[in-house]
């Protein structure tokens, strides 16, 4: 009996210990209200709806799987926005990482003028994201746009940026990079970290230039690396203003010609705020939760070429 | 100790400034109002000087109501904001931003007030509308809403321009049509556009004049995939075809501001304009010295002929408004002959009033007469009375962007339509 | 000896040509990334007519800086920005003020559990928000909070695991001997918290309430989403209203886009350097 009894209490905590804890959840109380208000809480009820219709105005009815037989089986769209987000994960994003890593090594070569050159490449990322996506509308233009003047002057045919289906994705990777700028500074912070006798014992052994590059600058900053990684898959799961904006039309849709720059989100919006069909939209989020899940594993499961140094 | 109190009193003005901050930011930015009047909020899809216009009736009416302020506010652009506010449980008192194609579908979501017993009360019974009209208001035997103003589709085109062709008569027939416009097109060495004659748009309306339809009431079935749809897509796009649908793209986002003098028809860059009878007052106003003229829509051999079809805004009353009694006074009122026809006439729209539109001063204009007698015709059609409309023109929009772009054939565009659209219908009929 | 100065004078021009080539590049992208900035404002100067121009104009013929003053009255554009700055100010309050308690909480009290429950929280930075989306507009409707700030500001009032994240970094690299002596001499944890950890955060807090703000200043979506009465809309709102109804009035729409972009230019100039610190801290460690 005895024994029983003290198998089930639970660790015994000194006075002091539990004061301790008394005053630590009081401190992060914030955050235990937030974590289970605005996150638990939430995802739980979202699950819920999956399996509902409901457009607010009626109360929920219980469809069972029916959200996700039909988004998956028939929901056309909802097939376009999931293989045009892959598109932005599985082309856009390696472009930009390589793009911006580029750029940290060049800026990294201990150039003149750094502060000035950094705050250019940063300030696009800071830009309200509507009020610079108009000036890029405008720049993309078929007719008055400067980059089809551009093309007339070297004698290239125009281009329709965003009204030709092929070109859509390809004209937001481009303007993506420009608001992805600060990615740039976070590899140079993190190539500046890289200690330097590390390189120069590497030179007198007789490396050069790239095998320095990709003996250990690169592992030396590849947990920099990987959580931009992380970081930009799940964002770009979300993508949404710059796409919305670039493709709405009066009648407030969006998604371009032919559904050419219809994203994850956007359909996902249009359908929980502008159809109000509550529980499929719910059903796309949890869909949505699920793969980004997946995604994250998978990186973290072969994350073996992270290489974490040891004062870590 | 001290040190005890005094980190308690910062703790204090810590959540103190949180707690202002969350009330400051809880503090609804309304308007005030005197409590007695019933203060009715109004969201109409008009703008730019059909706005003023109305809100020359708003402020009529806003003076001969001692108990009622009617704040009107445009949602051009947004129309998407109506459900959301009504979703969102903010809805407006009176909107107008609804267009009749959705009616049926907002009405089956519960988003409406029925207007069948005020109607019964103030004795509108439907017999002084056009009887199309008044019958698309219906649904489940309740009245959703009354038109005050409404449209039917004409051609618009410049004679003289024409004349300039060598061409005196307005074609009638496709063929016809074809030839004019492929004549009033100019084209630069590099295949650029600089003038066009015509860019088909608006497959629901051409499908009707081809033949076709997109709903079948009696069998309950989507017809879009109907051969004469096809057809009518086919036409259409032949166009893009021939210009290059890059061409076309960059010619027409290159299109100044439709509410202006930069609208390309204006300007001659443009031979046939798809419009309304509205466009008129659009002419006047941007355009006075243009010559223009409108006819129906050319037809094909087996097509309709004096073919339109209809549309228009609706006003309605959201659900969940706090006064529906005064909101419906502002649309009974704005229904009466005088002040209808006195809106429709400044922005020349045909009022739904058999007796209103049939005024003199509306049809001393022959175009107007023109667009009067299709929506008074057999070949007028409303949209199809089913609460998937959305999702259908959605799903067409992009089958005619597809077909354009050379994605798609007409007939894989239709038929993926067709299939798509039924399924969506079958399911909000569950 | 000869050999060894050839190679090195060798060497050295092999170094100015890589450098030149890295200069080339380098400039070349600045240009890049400034020109999108320069092309609005030069848009912004421009006449209704010189914007349809071909070629385009690559300066102002005739600067129209009435532009800018009338672009502020085509939308209602300083209540936008008003409202814009009153939700990123609130938001910032709720940020700071939250995430100071939360990361103090996990930093310098050694209570049980706490390392395992920070994970737990921390693995909330990976929850798509779309997913939460949909039920917390359910909720923040059934309290009436649709149509009002309100949603948009109160959640931030209870944390952001990231930047408890890093102010608890922060606060890890603070000797704990000090909060110890602290509290030998009778002071509470607030005290401690109050008197010595803010003064010390101080360069993280400003980090955390830059970050804020930028994000805030330039969220779109959430305002899409809970903003319903035109004159509560932010100025990302506003600026895509003007698209939608006034069309081709690029010149004032870029105008309007130029004002409302020069908060968040104007303050990156004031505090580059918390900036660049924060880019640091943001991009460090997985």
């Amino acid at each position: 009996m005895y024994q029983m009894a003290f198998t089930f209490r639970r660790p015994r905590l000194s006075k002091q210990q539990r004061r301790a804890l008394i005053v630590g959840l009081l401190f992060i109380s914030p955050a235990i209200i937030g974590f289970f208000v605005f996150n638990i809480g939430p995802i739980v009820q979202s699950l819920q709806y999956s399996f509902t219709r409901y457009n607010i105005l009626q109360p929920p009815r219980w469809v069972g799987l029916n959200n996700y037989k039909f988004l998956i089986e028939s929901d056309r769209v909802f097939r376009i926005g999931i293989s045009n987000t892959l598109y932005m994960v599985l082309i856009g994003l390696p472009i930009h990482l390589v793009f911006n890593m580029l750029m940290a090594l060049l800026l990294n070569t201990r150039i003149k003028g750094l502060s000035l050159y950094r705050s250019i490449f940063y300030i696009p990322s800071i830009t309200p994201v509507v009020a610079s996506t108009i000036v890029w509308l405008w720049i993309f233009n078929g007719q008055f746009g400067i980059l089809n003047e551009f093309l007339k002057f070297v004698g290239l045919p125009p281009i329709g940026w965003l009204t030709d289906p092929k070109w859509v994705k390809p004209s937001l990777i481009f303007m993506g990079a420009w608001f992805g700028g600060n990615t740039i500074l976070i590899y140079l912070a993190s190539l500046q970290d890289v200690p330097y006798d590390l390189l120069e014992s590497a030179e007198l052994d007789g490396a050069n230039a790239i095998q320095k590059t990709f003996r250990i600058t690169l592992p030396m900053i590849s947990p920099v690396i990987f959580y931009t990684i992380i970081v930009n898959v799940i964002g770009y799961f979300q993508y949404f203003t710059e796409a919305w904006v670039m493709t709405a039309t009066r009648d407030g849709s969006a998604g371009g010609v032919a559904n050419s720059a219809m994203f994850y989100s956007m359909y996902l919006y249009q359908t929980a705020f502008q159809q109000f069909k509550m529980g499929y939209a719910s059903a796309q989020a949890w869909i949505l939760f699920m793969i980004v899940l997946i995604a994250t594993v998978f990186l973290f499961k072969t994350a073996g070429w992270v290489y974490y140094h040891a004062e870590d | 100790m001290s040190e005890r109190i005094v980190s308690r009193r910062d703790f204090l003005r810590a959540s103190m400034a949180a707690g202002t901050a969350a009330a400051i930011s809880a503090m609804p930015a309304g308007l005030t109002y005197a409590q007695e009047q019933a203060f009715l909020n109004y969201w109409t899809g008009w703008s730019g000087f059909e706005f003023d216009v109305l809100q020359g009736l708003v402020d009529q009416f806003n003076e001969e109501h001692e108990n009622s302020y009617v704040n009107m506010t445009t949602v051009f652009g947004q129309y998407e904001k109506v459900l959301t506010a009504i979703a969102g449980g903010n809805p407006p008192d009176v909107v107008s931003a609804v267009w009749l194609h959705q009616l049926v579908q907002i009405a089956s979501q519960g988003a409406l007030t029925p207007l069948t017993a005020y109607a019964e009360a103030a004795g509108i019974d439907g017999s002084e509308y056009f009887p199309q009209l008044w019958e698309n208001w219906w649904y489940n035997g309740e009245l959703w809403g009354l038109m005050c103003t409404s449209n039917a589709r004409v051609l618009a085109f410049s004679p003289p321009a024409l004349a300039e062709l060598g061409v005196s008569e307005a074609p009638t027939s496709i063929d016809e049509l074809d030839e004019v416009a492929q004549a009033f097109e100019i084209i630069d060495a590099d295949g650029n556009i600089e003038r066009v004659g015509l860019l088909p748009a608006n497959l629901t309306w051409w499908a009707h004049v081809f033949g076709g339809g997109l709903y079948d009431e009696d069998s309950g079935t989507i017809t879009a995939n109907d051969p004469a749809n096809v057809a009518a897509l086919e036409w259409m796009a032949g166009y893009w075809e021939r210009l290059g649908p890059e061409k076309v793209a960059a010619f027409t986002s290159g299109f100044g501001d439709y509410l202006s003098t930069q609208n390309p028809f204006f300007v001659g860059k443009e031979g046939f304009k798809q419009v309304g009878e509205w466009f008129i007052q659009f002419q006047k106003k941007f355009a006075p010295d243009l010559e223009m003229d409108m006819i129906a829509a050319p037809y094909p051999d087996g097509g309709r002929p004096n073919c339109t079809t209809f549309g228009g805004s609706v006003f309605t009353i959201p659900t969940g408004v706090i006064n529906p009694d005064a909101a419906w006074e502002f649309i009974r009122w704005l229904s009466e002959d005088e002040n209808m026809g006195e809106f429709c006439f400044n922005i020349q729209n045909i009022p739904p009033k058999v007796g209103a539109a049939t005024a003199e001063r509306f049809v001393s204009d022959h175009r107007f007469q023109l667009a009067l007698d299709l929506l008074n015709g057999p070949n007028a059609f409303g949209p199809a009375k089913i609460p998937v409309n959305d999702f259908y023109n959605s799903r067409l929009g992009e089958a005619e962007t597809s077909v354009k772009a050379g994605m798609l054939s007409a007939q894989e565009a239709l038929d993926r339509v067709a299939e798509e659209v039924q399924r969506e219908l079958d399911m909000a009929m569950m | 000896m000869t050999a060894s100065i050839h190679w090195r004078e060798n060497r050295i021009v092999q170094d100015r040509i890589k450098k030149a080539i890295a200069y080339t590049i380098v400039i070349i992208m600045a240009v890049a990334y400034i020109f999108p900035l320069y092309w609005l404002i030069v848009t912004a100067l421009k006449t209704d007519v010189e914007i349809f121009q071909q070629p385009p104009p690559i300066f102002p013929p005739n600067p129209q800086w009435q532009n800018f003053g009338e672009s502020t009255t085509y939308i209602p554009f300083w209540r936008y920005m008003w409202n814009t700055i009153v939700i990123s100010g609130l938001t910032v309050l709720g940020t700071v003020l939250s995430c100071t308690f939360i990361a103090y909480g996990f930093a310098r009290i050694r209570w049980p559990g706490r390392n395992i429950i920070f994970l737990i929280y921390l693995s909330t930075i990976m929850l798509p928000s779309q997913v939460t989306l949909i039920p917390l507009y359910l909720i923040f409707r059934d309290l009436g909070w649709v149509g009002t700030f309100l949603p948009l500001v109160v959640p931030h009032f209870f944390g952001n695991a990231l930047y408890v994240f890093l102010l608890r970094q922060f606060l890890l690299t603070i000797p704990l001997e000090l909060s110890d002596a602290a509290k030998i001499d009778g002071a509470s944890e607030l005290g401690i918290l109050w008197y010595i950890m803010i003064p010390l955060m101080r360069p993280a807090l400003a980090v955390v309430a830059l970050f804020t703000f930028v994000q805030t200043y330039r969220d779109f979506l959430g305002p899409l989403i809970y903003l319903q009465n035109q004159q509560d809309w932010t100025i990302s709102l506003g600026l895509k209203l003007f698209q939608n109804m006034y069309g081709a009035q690029w010149q004032l729409m870029m105008a309007a886009s130029t004002l409302a972009m020069l908060p968040t230019i104007v303050l990156f100039f004031f505090t580059q350097k918390t900036f660049t610190r924060g880019i640091a801290l943001t991009g460090l460690k997985g």
